[in-house]
């Protein structure tokens, strides 16, 4: 079996639920694609939901008004029973009115008990737990993790609105992120008081039946009730408030189970976790130029070394030559030359002697080229072919191709998307990773191949003893080593994942125990 | 010509052996053979025994330097080697063989030590 470890920038709720299905299912994902059959249930599932929504309305509001009527009627006879006097009319309307204050709480009770009853299939709440936990665990940015968030929870809380709103730093209001359904606010204030409630209670906060109505519990939910919210979920950077998620009432109008509260409680919690990896990330991508250059410094010590050999090589041999040529002018061996020997001896010496200067030349103009810093952070279109060439000239000059079989098949004309630091680094690390996997013998393909979805790939295969399973998912994890004296240890890749993603690549492992390793970068074709 | 001596270069770099043997194109009292392949060399040194040998230590191909210098210390340990080497990272494991010289490439008075070596 094949392991293999997917970064991508993020992860939508499809694509996870995809990665999770066994084969049977896939081969119904794949019949379901089809565009009519996706319209036909779409129109089917919200007729149905329409249908369903209509008939528990019905059915609740048959038993609420039976019971409110029973309840009148009731009262009524024990109130003329007991004081004959009053008139039908005021017992009538003082009826009406009692029963109009009491729907409204009394609604949600019933609404919940009757759908637990008669309705609501048994949901698996540590599942739909762990599903919202994975979704935001493939989360790298703010807005889809707010997108996949509202798509979660709308569709299976079934709400009527729902809307997530970030702190703007310039002026701490709370503006509006992303939304589902009518949403009653575009921006909150900073001292909003349900803001404040949720400040102290540091939880959210889950509108049960009476609650805010003065029967039940606290302040904190009458501030909820008045806002007209039914649910408000904080999002906490360290101490501070960062976030806020609304909720509105569910469409079948019924108030929020205690498994739904926990729910949200994970929410709060794996959000507020995201808020605090996100600001760490961006603390990193701040000093990413640091981190950047120090995986670099690594890639160019490790090559100085090859470098230097490549040029200590051709100054012998201009040594030799030099030695040689003086020592004959010194001797007098030349003086008996005649002219046109003597020229063709000085001019094939000169030419020996500029070769071996033009190879430390190109030699150190590459070095220079690699270690040179990226100034271009924009991506451009990049030869591909001719990057990789340069690349493998370097590591020839580094003596990294002594013992290492590169067998590359390398696509002409090809263009990608991304910068030659970042593109040269990504080679670099790889090469380097595969060879010291493979203790320094071995052989690597290395293929370029267009992809179909406007991305070209760079597949880097070595034939050692592959990644284990178990350490296969953290390759590309922050501080995640296996080398304890590597320079840029536990940085190497996952600081390679960030700069491919950075120019919008990707980058993926595979690897089966004992056949080697492969990794693979998809640049955006140019 | 009795008294003459061998000088056994093994670089894998053609350039450089060119460059040797013209250091010593007028010295009748010295013959240069060069091999640029270390397993070719090893072939030779089955059948003749040069009076000196400088060895490159990194060498394209199967055979290495430490090869043919453990074949060397093994066989003819008299015989002089000065293993040249362009990396400095490679210095304390020649210098584990004992070899006569280990110079590091670009080499000052190569020949000059080469011919104070086999006076001696």
């Amino acid at each position: 079996m094949t392991h293999s470890c997917i970064l991508k920038p993020y992860s939508t709720s499809s694509s996870l639920r995809a990665q999770r299905s066994s084969p049977q299912s896939t081969a119904e994902s794949v019949r379901r694609i089809s565009p009519c059959f996706l319209a036909d249930n779409l129109m089917i599932g919200y007729f149905k939901g329409f249908c369903t929504r209509t008939l528990k309305k019905s059915f609740v509001f048959l038993l609420l008004f039976s019971a409110v009527y029973g309840s009148v009627t009731l009262m009524s006879i024990l109130i003329r029973f007991l004081w004959r006097g009053i008139p039908t009319s005021a017992l009538s309307a003082s009826s009406f009115i009692l029963a109009m204050l009491i729907y409204e709480p009394l609604s949600e009770v019933v609404i919940g008990v009757t759908r637990r009853i008669f309705f609501e299939k048994k949901k698996d709440y540590a599942q739909k737990i762990q599903e919202l936990t994975d979704q935001f665990a493939y989360g790298h940015h703010s807005d889809r993790v707010a997108e996949a968030m509202m798509d979660y929870l709308t569709r299976e809380m079934e709400l009527q609105w729902a809307a997530v709103y970030l702190k703007n730093p310039d002026d701490n209001h709370f503006i509006l992120n992303s939304c589902r359904g009518g949403v009653p606010f575009r921006t909150l204030e900073s001292q909003e008081p349900f803001l404040n409630v949720l400040r102290r209670v540091r939880k959210p906060v889950v509108l049960r039946p009476f609650d805010g109505f003065g029967l039940n519990r606290g302040e904190e939910r009458i501030v909820i009730r008045k806002a007209g919210v039914a649910a408000a979920v904080p999002f906490f950077l360290e101490e501070n408030i960062h976030g806020v998620l609304l909720l509105g009432r569910k469409k079948s109008e019924d108030a929020f189970s205690r498994e739904e509260e926990a729910l949200l409680e994970t929410v709060m919690e794996k959000i507020s976790m995201f808020f605090l990896s996100s600001v760490l990330l961006k603390e990193a991508a701040r000093s990413s130029l640091e981190l950047g250059q120090r995986l670099k410094m690594a890639a160019l010590r490790n090559l100085a070394r090859g470098v230097h050999h490549e040029v200590r090589n051709p100054l012998h041999a201009l040594s030799l030559f030099a030695g040689a040529t003086l020592e004959e002018i010194q001797s007098q061996r030349w003086d008996n030359l005649l002219p046109e020997d003597l020229i063709r001896q000085i001019h094939s010496r000169l030419e020996a002697m500029l070769s071996e200067i033009a190879r430390i030349r190109d030699s150190l103009g590459r070095f220079a080229q690699f270690a040179r810093p990226d100034k271009q952070e924009v991506p451009f279109a990049l030869r591909l072919d001719e990057e990789i060439h340069k690349f493998l000239a370097l590591m020839k000059d580094g003596h990294k191709l002594d013992d290492i079989r590169v067998n590359a098949q390398i696509l002409e004309s090809c263009k990608v998307l991304a910068t030659p630091g970042i593109l040269q680094t990504a080679l670099f690390n790889l090469f380097n990773n595969a060879m010291e996997a493979m203790k320094g013998h071995g052989e690597i393909d290395l293929a370029i191949a267009s992809e179909t979805d406007g991305f070209v790939k760079i597949s880097m295969r070595d034939n050692g003893p592959g990644i284990p399973p178990e350490i296969l998912p953290h390759i590309f994890d922050e501080y995640f080593t296996t080398k304890s004296d590597s320079e840029a240890a536990g940085i190497g890749l996952s600081m390679l994942r960030h700069q491919i993603e950075k120019v919008g690549g990707r980058v993926e492992a595979f690897s089966v125990p004992g056949q080697g390793a492969e990794f693979i970068i998809h640049f955006r074709r140019a | 010509m009795t008294n003459m001596k061998t000088i056994m270069i093994i670089d894998d770099e053609p350039r450089i052996t060119e460059a040797f043997m013209l250091n010593f194109q007028y010295e009748e009292a010295f013959k240069v053979q060069a091999f640029n392949d270390g397993a070719e060399a090893l072939k030779q040194l089955n059948h003749t025994v040069p009076d000196l040998v400088v060895l490159d230590w990194r060498l394209q191909g199967g055979i290495q330097g430490r090869d043919i210098l453990r074949h060397l210390k093994e066989r003819h340990p008299l015989i002089p080697v000065f293993v040249v080497t362009a990396s400095i990272h490679f210095v304390e494991e020649i210098e584990s063989f004992k070899p006569a010289a280990c110079l590091l490439k670009p080499c000052q008075d190569l020949k000059d030590r080469i011919i104070q070596a086999l006076k001696d």
